[in-house]
């Protein structure tokens, strides 16, 4: 009995590890950026990723789609990656290999959230991850990922 | 090399003749073959090294849009580590049939569009294209059988990693194999389009160059009226009518030759000279006049000329063959050689003359005569009749000898009656074949030839002197042929002088004689010393015949060239006619001795002190039963050394003066140095002296050098018959033997 609840806990402990270790986990106070004139102001998270590897190439507003991004294993990034269910070095191949074939645009390499908020003002089809602490200008909005 | 000279071609070229439409064919394969040639290995070289250029370009550029592609999906560097452009970058390799890779900055093949797990390439950190490539932004090598070129991948001046495409070599070689293949089929066909080309053209070329062949064919043969239709306006056209034209020219040009040959061949068949010419084979040309043949028989081709008269005239014929040697050495002037070949020729009875001329080339239109210098190619021949000519001036010459002869009858005639009589016997004695010894065959035919000269017959006197040198030279006897010439001469102008001079048998007697005899008859003389008064008329005056003799000394002189005075002694005295011929034909001998050795040319009594003209004393006298008939000069006399040195030379005495005197008398020996005919034989003495001993006498010399000769002839007779008549006998020389 002993035995089978001992490894009933092995095995609970290990799915639970098993869990954390591929899906990281969602950091709160994140949010998803667009210009000001994109008028959208929600996304799924299908969309999301359409958007995001090349599946949209314009918004609603006729702006062109313009990924903003944080190269490497970076809190926005992970968030983004999070978002669409993988992980950042996933997302960066996944990116690249689009860039790749030509379906999606060269991503702004970004360094920070602050770069993400100032991509968001100036590029109409902007869209960036960052951290919610950092002030959004009128020119810009979040998005909700529902 | 000689040529051929029915194709033209050189000896070498021996074997099957080709054609020339062959010829063309072929030249136009070889030429279409070598452009193929030449033009296979410029383009097979252009096409090699193009196709390198062209597939590094293409490589080139798939490398630099790979690079501008993985360039904008770099976030960095290419990651080592990161395969995620793997299946695009295999995905695009098969798109465009390259082998692309996209390498890390160390070496690392992150991608490839060959190999499913790029890192077992290793490293390409030192692949020469990436050391370039690291250097310079682009590299090229071709190595392990594919060709590379990688370029940098570069963003804002960084190197990211790099880029490079590559294709196996066996692409560019199996390209360069399709254009060969292609060129190789191409070559083909076009050697083959200039197979059937050649054959095509080289026949419409050949056509018209055939008709001409036949023409000219033709036209060798004799056929100058053929003529080629002119198919063609090019240089063959061109030269098929000139070729026509040539023809006609040649049409005209025969025809006149034709007819030049026609009158030549009259002028050869009628001419009455012998025509002809010979190289310097002596081989008789073809063309010559007819008469030829007709006096020589036919001459077959290729026959010698000297083969051609041997029949006739062996002797004419060794001595051209003989000297025809000398003219091919042409030592000597041309003109000099011709003048030695043989100008007499003789065919059975007929008499030739034989002149030559040089002529230099056998195809020089003019034949124009040999100048010095010059080697002759044909020597032209001229053979003229001389029969009837010569029989003319023979007979002409006998007519002025019968008539000097004649008028010498006039003067003389019983003188000339008795050399007819004397000469006569002398000719019968000598052809009469009747084994007459040599020696006095010798002495009979010089003395016939000394009488004859001094009776103008000089004619027979050429001909003794001609069959006296040919005896001495071979020591040996009249032949046949030269009895029988010697006889049919005589004969002729004997014969001739006989029915002139009518009967010979006549007595001439001078009007004192006649008174005597009728003065004896009106005296009472008896009868029988009448009749011997009468008889003796028919015996010969010894005045008379010295008469002769001293005229005929004169003759001498005169055709000598000398001045004489003849002074005649005699006391009357006859002697018979008959058993007298031998000695007066032998005692012209001393005559001629005396003008020729002994009298002094003029030049030379002057200078002596001499009056110009000799002196010439003939003296006849009775005593003591014999006569005495003596012959002196007062020349320069018996030089006796010379006598004595060609005594010696002979093998004679002359030790002692009567060894020189009996010297004098032997046959052979001769005081000139070379014979005339007049003298100088050294046989005229011998034959005195055997006239005299016939008759029972002897001859004896007195000389003295400078003062002169005197020749005394004693002959004993056997009655009164040499006795003086009427004037009483007187010596002439004192009886004395030197």
């Amino acid at each position: 009995m002993g035995r089978t609840i001992a490894l009933g806990l092995a095995m609970s402990l290990g799915i639970v590890t098993a869990l954390t270790a591929s899906r990281p986990a969602i950091a709160a106070g994140f949010v998803v950026l667009v210009n000001a004139a994109n008028p959208i102001v929600e996304l799924s998270r299908t969309e999301l990723k359409r958007a995001v590897t090349g599946g949209i190439k314009q918004w609603d507003s006729g702006a062109v789609v313009q990924l903003g991004i944080v190269p490497g294993d970076v809190p926005e990034t992970q968030y983004l990656a999070t978002l669409l269910g993988s992980t950042p070095r996933e997302l960066l191949a996944r990116i690249q290999e689009q860039v790749f074939k030509g379906e999606l645009r060269r991503p702004a390499i970004l360094r920070s959230s602050a770069d993400c908020v100032s991509f968001a003002r100036s590029v109409q089809g902007a869209i960036c991850v960052a951290s919610d602490a950092e002030p959004v200008p009128p020119e810009a909005h979040a998005v909700t990922i529902r | 090399m000689e040529a051929d000279a029915r194709t033209g071609t050189s000896g070498g070229a021996a074997g099957r003749p080709i054609s020339l439409r062959a010829k063309l064919s072929a030249g136009f394969l070889a030429v279409t073959l070598a452009c193929a040639a030449i033009a296979g290995a410029l383009v097979d070289r252009n096409v090699s090294r193009t196709t390198l250029a062209t597939v590094e370009d293409r490589l080139s550029y798939e490398a630099t849009m790979l690079g501008q592609m993985t360039a904008a999906a770099l976030f960095g560097e290419v990651d080592p580590n990161d395969t995620s452009l793997t299946e695009s970058v295999r995905a695009l390799g098969i798109a465009v049939h390259t082998e692309l890779a996209i390498i890390a900055n160390d070496g690392t093949v992150v991608a490839s569009s060959e190999a499913d797990d790029s890192r077992r390439l290793g490293s390409q950190r030192a692949a020469p294209e990436i050391v370039a490539a690291r250097a310079s932004g682009r590299g090229t090598s071709i190595r392990a059988g594919h060709m590379f070129v990688a370029r940098s991948i570069v963003r804002d001046g960084k190197v990211l990693g790099f880029a490079r495409s590559a294709v196996p070599m066996s692409e560019v070689t199996s390209y360069v194999l399709a254009v060969r293949r292609q060129m190789a089929w191409g070559s083909a066909i076009a050697l083959v389009a200039a197979g059937i080309l050649g054959v095509f053209f080289s026949s419409r070329i050949v056509r018209p160059i055939r008709d001409l062949s036949e023409g000219a064919k033709k036209v060798g043969a004799g056929n100058f009226d053929h003529t080629i239709v002119v198919r063609t306006h090019d240089e063959i056209g061109e030269l098929a009518a000139s070729f026509n034209d040539m023809t006609g020219s040649l049409r005209r040009t025969v025809a006149m030759l034709d007819g030049r040959n026609r009158d030549m061949r009259v002028v050869l068949d009628n001419v009455t000279q012998g025509l002809l010419t010979i190289d310097r084979q002596c081989v008789i040309s073809k063309e010559r006049s007819a008469v030829v043949e007709t006096w020589f028989g036919r001459a077959p081709e290729g026959t010698r000329f000297p083969d051609y008269i041997r029949q006739g005239d062996p002797t004419a014929a060794d001595s051209f063959e003989l000297q025809w040697e000398q003219v091919l050495d042409g030592i000597l002037p041309m003109a000099l050689l011709l003048d030695q070949l043989p100008k007499r020729l003789t065919w059975r009875d007929r008499q030739f003359e034989v002149s030559y001329g040089a002529v230099a080339d056998r195809v020089d239109a003019a034949r124009r005569p040999v100048d010095a210098d010059e080697r002759f190619e044909q020597l032209l021949i001229v053979i003229t009749d001389v029969t009837a000519r010569l029989a003319a001036e023979r007979a002409e010459a006998e007519q002025r000898e019968v008539a000097s002869v004649l008028e010498r009858a006039t003067r003389d005639r019983s003188g000339v009656l008795d050399f007819l009589l004397s000469s006569e016997a002398q000719v019968r004695e000598l052809t009469g074949g009747g084994g007459l010894a040599l020696v006095d065959a010798k002495r009979l035919l010089h003395t016939l030839k000394g009488n004859c000269a001094v009776f103008g017959l000089h004619r027979i006197a050429q001909y003794c002197h001609e069959i006296e040198t040919r005896m001495l030279e071979a020591d040996d006897a009249m032949s046949p042929e030269e009895r029988a010439g010697l006889r049919s001469a005589w004969t002729r102008i004997a014969e001739r002088l006989s029915a002139l001079l009518g009967d010979r048998s006549q007595v001439t007697i001078d009007d004192a004689e006649h008174e005597a005899v009728l003065k004896a008859l009106s005296d009472g003389t008896t009868r029988a010393d009448v009749a011997r008064m009468i008889q003796d008329w028919r015996s010969e005056r010894v005045r008379d015949r010295l008469q002769r003799s001293a005229e005929q000394a004169r003759e001498i002189a005169r055709r000598l060239g000398k001045g004489i005075d003849v002074d005649v002694v005699s006391d009357g005295q006859r002697l018979p006619r008959g058993t007298w011929s031998e000695f007066w034909a032998a005692f012209v001998h001393l005559l001629r001795n005396a003008v020729d050795h002994g009298i002094e040319p003029a030049d030379e009594r002057r200078d002596r002190g001499k009056p110009e003209a000799g002196r010439i004393r003939l003296a006849a006298a009775y005593h003591d039963g014999s006569v005495g008939i003596s012959v002196s000069d007062d020349g320069r006399g018996i030089d006796w050394d010379l006598i004595a040195a060609r005594a010696r030379r002979l093998g004679l005495p002359s030790e002692s003066h009567e060894d020189l005197v009996a010297a004098l008398f032997v046959d052979g020996l001769t005081s000139k140095t070379d014979a005339n005919q007049v003298s100088g034989r050294g046989v005229g003495l011998g034959a005195l002296l055997a006239a005299c001993r016939a008759l029972g006498g002897n001859v004896t010399v007195q000389s003295e050098v400078g003062r002169g000769t005197t020749f005394h002839c004693d002959i004993p007779i056997a009655s009164d018959a040499g006795k003086p008549r009427r004037e009483p006998g007187r010596s002439l020389v004192p009886a004395g033997t030197v």
